[in-house]
């Protein structure tokens, strides 16, 4: 045998073939021959590595780089750098997806060197499709001790020994299963190998097979020989051209080398295997109607018993185990049962391969321990939910698998502890599903399959789960009803209890586990038509609007303007956000994060173009006229009386719908004028008082009554209003700081952000020294530091995450740092230092490295010992605030556990049935739009309370509008906000950004795509 | 075989015995234990699928399928719980939404509707779930029966039944889940399909309105007609018939589950023919006048005949008869033995030799199906003898019996044979592949027919039997001889000559009248005697006199056509091909005019 000095093994799994691993392999022999190398590098096809996502995928040994991405194009490229040139080829390499940096070889690939390979150990090693690499790598050992050394018995007894549990799904102990055959009289015997990989997302045995096809072919001579069958089958699905091929040269390969035949070994023992091929049948994975397909009848499951054991094919004892059962079996011969116990749990031992696939950065396999909990083969390996979007939940075990949410996260891969949470192991995938996954629509989806799948044998599963899709895809159409939720677990718990096969016993899984954990989604679809994730598309407009937290008619009012309708744009604007160009100024336009367009080039500018809509409105007299429209559709007197306490932006807004609805609306604030946050909080650079002021005189002029300097639980007393008016909305934000736990918080000079950006918008100057540190990430850290800065202070914002995770918006971020701000992250503060007067001198931080991914899919920063001192005199604390519990104690209203104000998420009362509550008061401090978003939907809750019918839509105007998809790429490029230039802006307090030219509002509006026209609905009957 | 050991277990408290291995679904019914089920049918494999007949065992969080599960000792089983009433309720329900179940509509209800009289039981008065209601075509393309896939709850018993009980595998179910159905060969209508023989077990078996007999449909519930139990007459299997009628009509023919021959089972003939074909019977007495033949009196008609037997001499009178009598009506022609010269039964070639030497066995179609090997010669069983071809093919299909027909017709059985063969054919190729065939063939079974008695016929059947002693330890062949009239071999044995050629036998004497037995016979007897064509005697005798139920190119030859009684108006016995004698029962009284064959021949020849 010629020896290489390098040897670059391709992979030449299904995954990595689809990408172009045979075109990658020949360019790599043509390369290399080229280069005169085809004597040192040998290229070896192998199978499935497991990173199938970054395929085709190439290893290098000796040296273990691992190259992503080996297509033929960059082939000559790379084996001029790494086998000529001696150095790694950098553009294929992988990056790790956390830290951003290249991974140079695969044992520093976080993905490979967190798993334990066992079953997996020769894969993506070996070249599947030759025997004498197996027989290197100890195959056929295992046999060969088998059947010469020991009885059957003694097999037996090392599986049970080995713990090893079935992993097709149900983790029945082998070695029980095989003792029940092996003492059965009746001959013939068969084995059976099941390989009929039907989940959707799943992979593990078609990668095994393609990998290490003479593993299982072992496994299951050594499982025939200890149970005394002399045949078997392995019954693959028709979906695997490439795992078929394989399995049959390791079969043809087996006969050669006399593993396989009449007296193997000269143990007197013959074995044959012959492969049956299933037609892609789900059902046909259940091992009763697996049999009744190799007979080559209609692939439908029988009930139990008779077991397979006693009467299987052909009414003969039978034994079906999994791929990956029988592909374990050679390693416990070979490696001893008690060394195999060694790993896993108490009642599952040994490793499991899982599929990783959904919304997860590392898709592929992965092979841990069992006990291993879900957190770390998400976090740790899967690398969490690309795009930095949050996890949501985990599906475990296929289709028919349960829906495990984040909070759960901690649970060990280990059969149990899945059953109890309502999923199952299955054969081991896991799709991942974040934000953007509407849980109701994943309860459909797997439904979908299920019932597709089912044979239809029995009633429950046939019509039981056609039922339940149906009344799936009516809460998704979002004509569902509540009483629909009590329906669909009632038709669960039947086709659970009475359906004849594990496909229609498991199949409610995914409804039962979503409807426990989110059924607050349902409920949301049902209550308000609404999927928040945007995926059920007849409950949205359009993706923005769906989105947004005001629900705008986005389209609406850019199609309005692109027909010059400004007017009516206003009209429509102002009526689903009565604080247009305050929003306009600081949302955090969530709309662009779905806007279709960004998929052609960038999103368009939807909150700049609803600004220039609003300051054209207030700075003409459209604004009056479309007032007086406005009041024209106001709804007669009602004669009820309504407080609102608080008059930020949720209280504004619920206010101006509530007054519009014929109600006598009065505002009750502390403070001496409306606007809460917005004038009080937000710096004038950022939101002119002047805006403010035109807008608040808008709702005023609506009919909303204000008294100001009046303080709830003081001034104002809570049984007075609560005697005087018919409903109560509170609305008091969050004004009470939160705390940083360090030392030295007590220092002078350390200011709340809140408490410093109100009193320099009360005009005060706060004593701000000369250098300021601001601790926080967040939309007030930087307000609190552009203010600051143009105050004359020097400005240090630390923030203890990555910059990626600041939850501030990244254009101000951008524009803080360009005024002068100087940001550091990864940097916890641990002590404030002072002197002796507690002025302060010094910040002390911490460096922070990443540490473990939380459940929202961020990386917990961990603080190291690295510290060092940020020498200043003001400390701004901006690490957000929480609501005044003492006003809700005083009040006697009920809390969560969280301490927040409890209140119905769909009524938005309180425990108080007179009072309902909105903004941050409720949520927690969050942001503008999402304050006037819980305002509106008060309103609207409050008034069908007072009045029983549901009017709100009625204050609406009607617009028609042209209904015609516009052509694509319309409208140029994206138009970013206008902004001074740096050196104009820094230091002064006037409006850093101009209101968008006629020409580029209009440009935007071109630019939109219109989701929002629907094309007429296929008729389905 | 071992002995069956014994167990003992409750079931609803109720402390049952049985042997091992029975079902709790056979034992609770033994016991007089209701469970209810849709997709059971008794001799049927049993199937799991219909989820009514669950039940739970003390202990076990589980619920088991009663039809499927073995009773194990010791164990309490419980039928009847709230869970279960409502699981199987909820069953009911989504049957009731998939597909158009609306009862008053269901026009084709054979009286018990399995799903009504669930739906009854469970006190179903509303459906929880919205009706799915696919609209799904009506096969009626069947000459005899229809398939309503809007009725069909999919419990598979009409898919066993064809499977199983005829063989035929003509039904199956396509498609998966919702949108199964069941279907005839490749998704094809009855009257494409080439392996449906019509036999109408899957009618008899579906517990729904989806399978119907178009003339029993509109006719009322089964539940609601008079059964009567007979023998059919159409073939020498005797297979046992359950007659429905209601006022005077018969409404449906079943075959009786109680019969040792056919348990249940009927073949296109017996189920269907006899009653639901359209067949114009003569139900007066006809004489001819002006050369045409006229109604008449009984007693004019008798007068007629005597006259014109008076006028000739006993040596110038015969009797032919038609191998369709009772062994009681034989019974009184040999006792008319001194007032005629010639008494023949007309039987087909070659099949005088099979009446002379009966071949009964007793069991012979129980035991067929425990033959390893079944022969078939100058036979053609699915054309003539159905229910016994259902038997053949399910042991071929099902045992795997081996199968080797020697005929020069193709049947559809052929398309299961291992061997192949004319009759004629003594090619030394062919005859090693059938020794290599029938090697280690221990429990042969032979069928053989009129063809096999030509002399090469013989000679093959000999060859085969020396082919089948040479296995050792193989047992004799098991001989089953087939006739093509129904009662040929008793009738021989009574006496009654075996006639093969007609014209001959009437030439052999100048004769001036002759009397025809044709009875109930569909073509008058004419399809055998014309395969030898009609005598050109025949319209040389003065007096030819057919006694006949249905009209025919006989009757139109004769002079006296005196309306006989049809089978289900006959009473007497038969003998099967077995030897079994079985019992005919008037199912309606005699239609019109007509009388029983016994009686009109002592009219005649009193």
């Amino acid at each position: 045998m010629a020896n290489f000095r390098a040897h670059i093994l391709i992979c030449t799994g299904t995954g990595c073939t689809s990408s172009g691993s045979f075109a990658a392999r020949d360019a790599l022999v043509r390369e290399l021959k080229k280069a005169g190398l085809e004597n040192e590098v040998r290229v070896v096809e192998t199978g499935c590595m497991g990173r199938c996502d970054l395929g085709p995928v190439a290893l290098v040994y000796p040296d273990g780089t691992f190259y992503r991405s080996v297509v033929a194009a960059d082939v000559p490229k790379l084996v001029a750098e790494h086998f000529v040139k001696g150095r790694p080829y950098e553009k294929l390499l992988p990056r790790d997806p956390v830290t951003n940096s290249i991974v140079a070889t695969q044992q520093d690939f976080a993905f490979f060197n967190l798993q334990s390979r066992i079953v997996r150990e020769n894969c993506g090693i070996i070249n599947p499709e030759n025997i004498d690499e197996y027989v290197a790598r100890d195959g056929y050992a295992a046999l060969g001790k088998a059947l010469t050394e020991w009885k059957p018995e003694q097999v037996i007894a090392e599986i049970k020994t080995s713990g090893l549990r079935g992993r097709g799904g149900a983790g029945f102990p082998t070695g029980v299963k095989w003792e029940l055959m092996a003492k059965v009289p009746t001959k013939p015997k068969y084995v059976i190998c099941n390989a009929d990989e039907g989940d959707p997302g799943a992979f593990m045995n078609r990668s095994v097979i393609e990998a290490d096809p003479h593993s299982v072919v072992e496994g299951m001579i050594i499982g025939a020989y200890a149970m005394g069958a002399n045949r078997g089958f392995i019954y693959i699905r028709a979906e695997y051209p490439l795992a078929i091929k394989r399995l049959q040269i390791a079969i043809d390969q087996g006969y050669k080398l006399g593993v396989l035949g009449k007296n193997i070994f000269e143990s007197g023992f013959d074995f044959d295997i012959e492969l049956r091929i299933g037609a892609g049948a789900f059902v046909c994975g259940e091992e009763t109607a697996l049999m009744r397909s190799i007979e080559g009848r209609r692939g439908q499951p029988m009930p139990r018993p008779p077991f397979p054991a006693q009467s299987g094919l052909w009414g003969k004892p039978t034994n079906i185990n999994n791929v990956e059962t029988w592909s374990t079996v050679p390693i416990i011969i070979r490696r001893g049962g008690a060394w195999y116990a060694t790993i896993g749990t108490e009642k599952a031992k040994g490793t499991k391969v899982f599929a990783l696939a959904g919304k997860i950065t590392n898709t592929g396999l992965a092979e841990v321990p069992f006990g291993t909990p879900l957190h770390d083969i998400i976090f740790e390996i899967g690398g969490g939910p690309p795009n930095g979007k949050q996890f949501k939940a985990v599906q475990s075990g296929g289709p028919s698998g349960g829906v495990i949410p984040s909070s759960l996260l901690d649970t060990p891969l280990e059969y149990e502890a899945l059953q109890k949470l309502g999923s199952i192991m299955g054969s081991g995938g896991l799709v991942i599903m974040d934000e953007d996954s509407c849980m109701v629509d994943v309860a459909r989806f797997f439904l979908e399959f299920c019932c597709d799948e089912s044979c239809g044998k029995c009633p429950p599963c046939r019509v039981g789960t056609k039922q339940m899709l149906n009344l799936l895809e009516k809460i998704c159409r979002g004509e569902g009803v509540l009483e629909d939720l009590d329906r669909l677990e009632a038709l669960c718990q039947v086709v659970r209890n009475a359906s004849l096969c594990g496909l229609g016993q498991t199949a409610p899984n995914p409804v039962l586990t979503t409807l426990k954990h989110f059924r607050h989604e349902y409920e949301q679809h049902i209550r308000e038509h609404r999927c928040a994730a945007g995926v059920c598309t007849a409950l949205q407009l359009s993706p923005c609007e769906n989105t947004c937290p005001l629900n705008m008619n986005i389209p609406g009012f850019l199609q309005l303007l692109k027909e010059d309708r400004l007017e009516d744009a206003f009209e429509q604007v102002v009526m689903d956000n009565p604080l247009p160009a305050s929003t306009g100024r600081v949302c955090q336009h969530s709309c662009e994060n779905r806007c279709r367009r960004a998929g052609a080039d960038a999103s368009v500018n939807m909150r700049e173009t609803h600004r220039y809509i609003a300051d054209m409105a207030y700075n003409s007299d459209l604004a009056k006229k479309v007032l007086k429209r406005i009041l024209k559709r106001k709804r007669a007197a009602t004669g009820k009386k309504i407080a609102v306490v608080g008059a930020g932006p949720a209280g504004l807004s619920g206010a101006f719908y509530l007054a519009l609805l014929g109600h006598k609306v009065t505002v009750y604030d502390s403070a001496p004028n409306a606007g809460g946050m917005l004038r009080y909080a937000l710096p004038e650079y950022r939101l002119p008082k002047h805006v403010v002021d035109k807008e608040v005189a808008f709702i005023r002029a609506a009919g909303v009554q204000f008294k100001f300097n009046t303080t709830l639980g003081k001034t104002l007393k809570f049984e007075q209003l609560e005697k005087q008016h018919d409903a109560v909305l509170l609305a008091l934000g969050t004004w009470q700081e939160t705390l940083l736990g360090i030392p030295g918080e007590d220092a002078r000079g350390l200011y709340p952000s809140l408490e410093f950006l109100n009193a320099s918008s009360y005009g005060q100057k706060p004593p701000l020294g000369k250098k300021v540190v601001i601790i926080g990430g967040g939309n007030s850290a930087i307000d609190a530091a552009r203010t600051s800065l143009r105050m004359g202070a020097e400005v240090t914002i630390v923030y203890r995450r990555s910059r990626e995770d600041m939850p501030a918006i990244p254009e101000e971020t951008r524009q803080a740092i360009e005024e002068g701000a100087r940001l550091i992250t990864m940097a916890a503060p641990v002590r404030i230092i002072t002197d002796k007067n507690r002025r302060i001198t010094g910040l002390e931080t911490a460096k922070t490295v990443a540490g473990k991914f939380d459940s929202r899919g961020r990386r917990s920063p961990v603080i190291t010992k690295e510290t060092y001192v940020i020498p200043c005199d003001t400390v701004i604390k901006a690490i957000g605030e929480k609501a005044d519990s003492t006003v809700t104690q005083a009040l006697g209203l009920e809390t969560t556990s969280r301490n927040t104000l409890k209140v119905n998420p769909w009524t938005h009362q309180t425990s108080h049935p007179k009072v309902y509550a909105a903004g941050d008061y409720v949520t927690g401090s969050a942001n503008v739009s999402i304050a006037m978003g819980w305002g509106k939907k008060a309103a609207k809750s409050i008034d069908r309370a007072l009045t029983g019918e549901d009017r709100f839509e009625k204050l609406w105007p009607h617009f028609d509008y042209s209904q015609t998809i516009p052509p694509a790429g319309q409208g140029g490029g994206r138009n970013p906000e206008r902004l001074l230039p740096v050196e104009e802006r820094r230091g002064t307090w006037v409006d850093v950004s101009p209101t968008f030219t006629e020409w580029q509002a209009k440009a935007e509006c071109f630019r939109c795509l219109r989701c929002d026209i629907k094309a007429p609905e296929a008729n389905t009957h | 075989m071992t002995a069956t050991k014994k167990i003992s277990f409750h079931i609803d408290g109720q402390l049952c015995e049985a042997d091992d291995g029975r079902t709790i679904l056979q034992v609770a019914r033994a016991n007089n234990i209701a469970i209810p089920t849709l997709c059971y049918m008794e001799g049927l494999t049993p199937w799991g699928g219909c989820r009514l007949c669950i039940v739970e065992i003390e202990g076990s969080p589980k619920i088991v399928p009663a039809c499927t599960t073995p009773a194990v000792a010791g164990t309490k089983i419980i039928t009847k719980s709230d869970r279960l009433h409502n699981l199987r309720k909820a069953t009911l329900e989504l049957l009731f939404s998939e597909r158009n179940h609306i009862c008053p509509m269901c026009q084709y209800n054979k009286g018990d509707c399995g799903l009504q009289h669930q739906g009854y039981v469970h006190g179903i008065d509303s459906i929880r779930y919205p009706y799915l209601f696919p609209a799904l075509p009506v096969d009626v393309s069947a000459k005899y029966f229809g398939m309503d896939h809007n009725r069909c709850i999919l419990c598979g018993r009409c898919v066993r039944a064809c499977d199983e009980i005829e063989g035929a595998h003509t039904l199956d179910v396509a498609s998966r889940g919702i949108r199964n159905r069941v279907i005839v060969d490749m998704n094809q209508t009855f009257a494409e399909s080439s392996t449906c023989t019509q036999c109408g077990a899957c009618v008899t078996s579906c517990p729904t309105g989806t399978l119907f007999d178009k003339a029993a449909a509109f006719r009322g519930p089964l539940a609601s007609c008079q059964q009567v139990f007979t023998t059919c007459t159409e073939c020498p299997i005797g297979c046992g018939l359950r007659v429905f009628t209601k006022e005077n009509r018969i409404v449906n023919v079943w075959g009786d589950p109680n019969s040792p021959v056919n348990r249940g089972h009927l073949c296109v003939k017996g189920r269907y023919e006899t009653w639901a074909e359209p067949r114009e019977r003569i139900l007066t007495p006809l004489v001819r006048k002006n050369g045409a033949l006229q109604k008449a009196t009984w007693v004019e008609a008798l007068d007629t005949i005597r006259k014109a037997a008076k006028a000739a001499k006993k040596t110038e009178k015969a009797l032919l008869v038609l191998p369709r009598l009772t062994n009681e009506t034989a019974k009184t022609i040999i006792g008319l033995a001194g007032k005629i010269d010639r008494v023949g039964m007309h039987v087909a070639t070659n099949e005088a030799a099979l009446c002379a030497q009966p071949d009964y066995t007793a069991d012979a179609l129980t035991k067929l199906q425990d033959a390893d090997a079944i022969i078939i010669i100058g036979a053609q069983p699915s054309r003539d003898q159905g229910v016994l071809a259902a038997r053949i093919r399910t042991t071929v299909r099902k045992k795997g019996a081996k199968l080797l027909i020697f005929h020069a017709r193709k049947t559809n059985l052929d398309q299961f044979a291992d061997v192949r063969a004319n009759v004629v054919s003594l090619e030394s190729k062919l005859w090693k592949r059938v020794a290599a065939t029938l090697a280690g063939v221990k429990r042969p079974a032979v069928v053989y027919g009129s063809n096999a008695m030509t002399p090469i016929g013989v000679t093959v059947l000999e060859q085969l039997i020396k082919i089948l002693e040479t296995n050792q330890g193989g047992q004799a062949p098991l001989l089953i001889g087939l006739t093509a009239g129904s009662n040929s071999l008793a009738l021989a044995g009574a006496g009654l000559e075996a006639v093969e050629e007609v014209g001959p036998w009437l030439d052999a004497k100048p004769l001036k009248f002759l009397h025809i037995v044709a009875g109930d016979a569909p073509d008058g007897g004419l399809q055998v005697m014309e395969e030898n064509g009609v005598p050109a005697a025949l319209p040389q005798i003065d007096c030819v006199v057919v006694q006949a139920a249905y009209q025919s190119h006989l009757t139109d030859l004769a002079k006296v056509v005196l309306p006989a009684a049809i089978w289900c108006e006959k009473s007497g016995t038969i003998t099967n091909f077995e030897g079994r004698q079985l019992k005919l029962t008037p199912v309606l009284p005699l239609h019109g005019e007509a009388r029983e064959d016994a009686a009109i021949l002592e009219s005649v020849f009193a």
